[in-house]
């Protein structure tokens, strides 16, 4: 089979895995702060960023995931790159301006251990053979030993071990072969370990939503504490999409909403300073899918509402629904030299003037509409549309 | 009347002047091709000594701009530097209307795009840098002899140069060839250099072999099912899509229905 069909199998097979762009460790000559981050040279028809080449090794698996589509069982063309031609192919893809960097993952071909060493090979070949200096992002498999979790730290920016499923109940429904204690979370104990004695170096994981039944409370608390427990770098939700001839084909694909709305909060606790407590779930622990997290919960606490633009702390800035991070820090900077009296001044400050206006007051003054405070009702948000 | 050439410093001297003498400030190359005020002996700035001129400004309006002194003169600057690469007639009208709301409300109104003038003036500048950002991972290189990458990028704006030594930095060791529209631009050793004739280097740019293995594995990328018409069309403008080798498959996919 020549190279270029094994890059349409091999493409195709890694599309779903998740990734940013790249974020090389500090040090390195990619991480040149002169050099602007989140390069994207395209973005596909679904509006993802292409900013590396993301590949998988070996398509060949002897694993039973039941959601995935390199799973063992399924009948379709297996192939599989060697380690010099997918490097030579890489580069060709990087000297030609095409891509950022590489991202590397792959099927489980004879055992963990002889397909980590095939990947850790090519990542070698390319910094050594090679001389790439640039955004390495290598897939941890379930399984793998500390020596090769050790290496793959040494070699790459940034390197993942995709959760999967947020409980040990809700990963035995999609796989008997890997053991959530063991292979998973022992695994991003490894990787927290090792990652911690090199600098710059960050670690992510994956999660696949709705194909085991898990509700978005089980999936960001499980999230929460990796951050907390393992210094996680990001979390990557991924909506189940069900594949002709996997044991999950008949189950309806999970909305693209819903994995909005996980990683809206996922971005409240990581960027707005909410803890995974303030977050509103409905009683079987989902979120709202019509109303925003953040909006969410201002509707939930009109006590806190309206706050004063000119004298709110950066912390309840945040908690303005409209307000991001950004617009915040303007406000602030802005305050410093004079007060704020005019919407169309927080407009241009980046503030959604049309949903923020009913929670805050301008110089002590009101432009919202106070129902909206007094008697919150949904129908009264109109949400930004996502999907045109 | 009150000119200046198209450089950040001389423009804020026109801007100071033009707010002590109450007369209109304008850049020298568009009062030329314009035509306009021909008539009129106008006053250069580019002379004007900045410190008197602030003092003059304290003592007559009772306005402090030397903060222009210090980080929020440099960042005006820049974002200056910026609107002046931006094809627009009337670079010159925004840029003094924005330096005017920083006079009368403090570097941060401005900075900040808050003022209606100002906030224009931001976009302008915003447009310029993006436009650098995104070729400078749209731009395709066609390898050829003696170490050089050779590109024919698509450019609005005046940013060739920024845009070569954007990219410089990703290829330290080798000589970079950028076909304009009407130059060539190369860099090599830390050295940019004009040229005119852009002939040798068009049959490198003929190489479509590559060009396949990219389509194949751009097409392998898309997921169906997430398909969102909108998003592409915002990220990838249409105005990029016959240059882009993926636009065309772009197209076909806008084209079908949505399931």
């Amino acid at each position: 089979m020549d190279t270029l069909e094994k890059l349409k199998i091999l493409g195709e097979s890694a599309k779903y895995d998740v990734c940013a762009s790249p974020a090389p460790r500090a040090g390195s000559p990619a991480a040149d702060p002169r050099r602007p981050g989140g390069v994207c040279h395209s973005f596909t028809p679904d509006g993802r960023c292409i900013s590396l080449f993301k590949v998988l090794l070996s398509n060949y698996c002897d694993r039973d995931c039941a959601y995935c589509p390199n799973q063992s069982a399924r009948d379709m063309p297996r192939v599989r790159f060697t380690a010099e031609e997918l490097s030579g192919l890489f580069m060709n893809f990087y000297q030609r301006n095409y891509v950022e960097g590489l991202f590397l993952s792959s099927g489980v071909t004879h055992s963990t251990t002889y397909t980590m060493q095939e990947m850790i090979k090519v990542v070698e070949l390319l910094r050594n053979r090679h001389d790439f200096n640039g955004y390495i992002h290598l897939k941890i498999l379930p399984g793998s030993t500390d020596a090769e979790i050790s290496r793959a730290v040494e070699l790459a920016d940034r390197i993942s071990l995709n959760m999967e499923a947020p409980t040990a109940r809700h990963l035995s429904q999609l796989s008997n072969v890997k053991q959530f204690d063991l292979d998973i979370l022992g695994g991003i104990q490894k990787i927290h370990h090792h990652t911690r004695l090199q600098q710059g170096v960050t670690h992510s994981t994956q999660y696949i939503v709705g194909a085991a039944g898990e509700s978005d409370q089980d999936i960001l608390s499980s999230a929460n504490q990796l951050y907390h427990d393992y210094q996680l770098k990001r979390a990557y939700f991924s909506a189940f999409q069900p594949v002709t001839g996997t044991p999950l084909a008949a189950l309806p694909p999970t909305t693209l909403l819903r994995e909005n709305r996980l990683y809206q909060s996922d971005f409240l606790m990581r960027q707005y300073h909410f803890s995974f407590q303030e977050l509103v779930f409905d009683p079987c622990g989902n979120l709202d899918q019509d109303l925003d997290p953040k909006l969410a919960y201002a509707l939930r606490h009109p006590e806190l509402y309206p706050l004063e633009i000119n004298r709110a702390s950066y912390s309840q800035l945040l908690r303005i629904p409209g307000v991001g991070p950004r617009s915040a820090s303007r406000i602030l900077r802005l305050r410093h030299e004079q007060r704020l009296l005019d919407p169309r001044e927080l407009k241009n400050a980046g503030v959604v003037t049309k949903r923020a206006l009913a929670f805050l007051t301008l110089n002590g003054r009101y432009f919202g509409d106070r129902r909206l405070l007094n008697r919150p009702h949904r129908d009264h948000y109109t949400q930004i549309s996502l999907w045109g | 009347m009150i000119v200046c050439s198209s450089k950040p410093l001389p423009v804020i001297l026109a801007a100071l002047l033009a707010r002590i003498s109450g007369k209109l400030p304008c850049l020298d190359n568009e009062i030329r091709r314009l035509g306009l005020f021909a008539q009129l002996k106008p006053r250069f700035a580019d002379k004007e000594d900045l410190g008197n001129l602030l003092d003059q400004l304290q003592q007559q309006q009772n306005l402090d701009a030397r903060w222009l002194y210090s980080e929020n003169g440099r960042q005006l600057a820049r974002l200056i530097a910026a609107n002046l690469r931006y094809q627009v007639p009337d670079r010159g009208p925004v840029m003094f209307a924005a330096l005017e709301e920083a006079f009368l409300h403090g570097p941060s109104y401005c900075l900040l795009g808050i003022g209606d003038a100002s906030q224009l003036f931001i976009a302008r500048s915003r447009a310029v840098c993006h436009e650098v950002h995104r070729m400078t991972g749209f731009i395709r290189f066609h390898p050829a002899p003696n170490n050089m990458l050779i590109a024919r990028p698509k450019l609005f704006h005046d940013t060739g140069d920024w845009l070569i030594r954007q990219l410089a930095r990703r290829y330290p060791q080798a000589c970079l060839i950028l076909l304009l529209e009407n130059q060539v631009l190369r860099f090599e050793n830390n050295v940019l250099s004009v040229m005119g004739d852009p002939t040798p280097f068009l049959p490198y740019l003929n190489n479509q072999a590559f060009d396949i293995a990219w389509e194949t594995y751009y097409r392998a990328q898309y997921i169906e099912s997430r398909r969102n018409d909108r998003q592409a069309s915002r990220l990838i403008p249409k105005k990029y899509r016959t240059w882009l080798n993926e636009g065309s498959i772009l197209n076909e996919i806008a084209l079908k229905p949505q399931t």
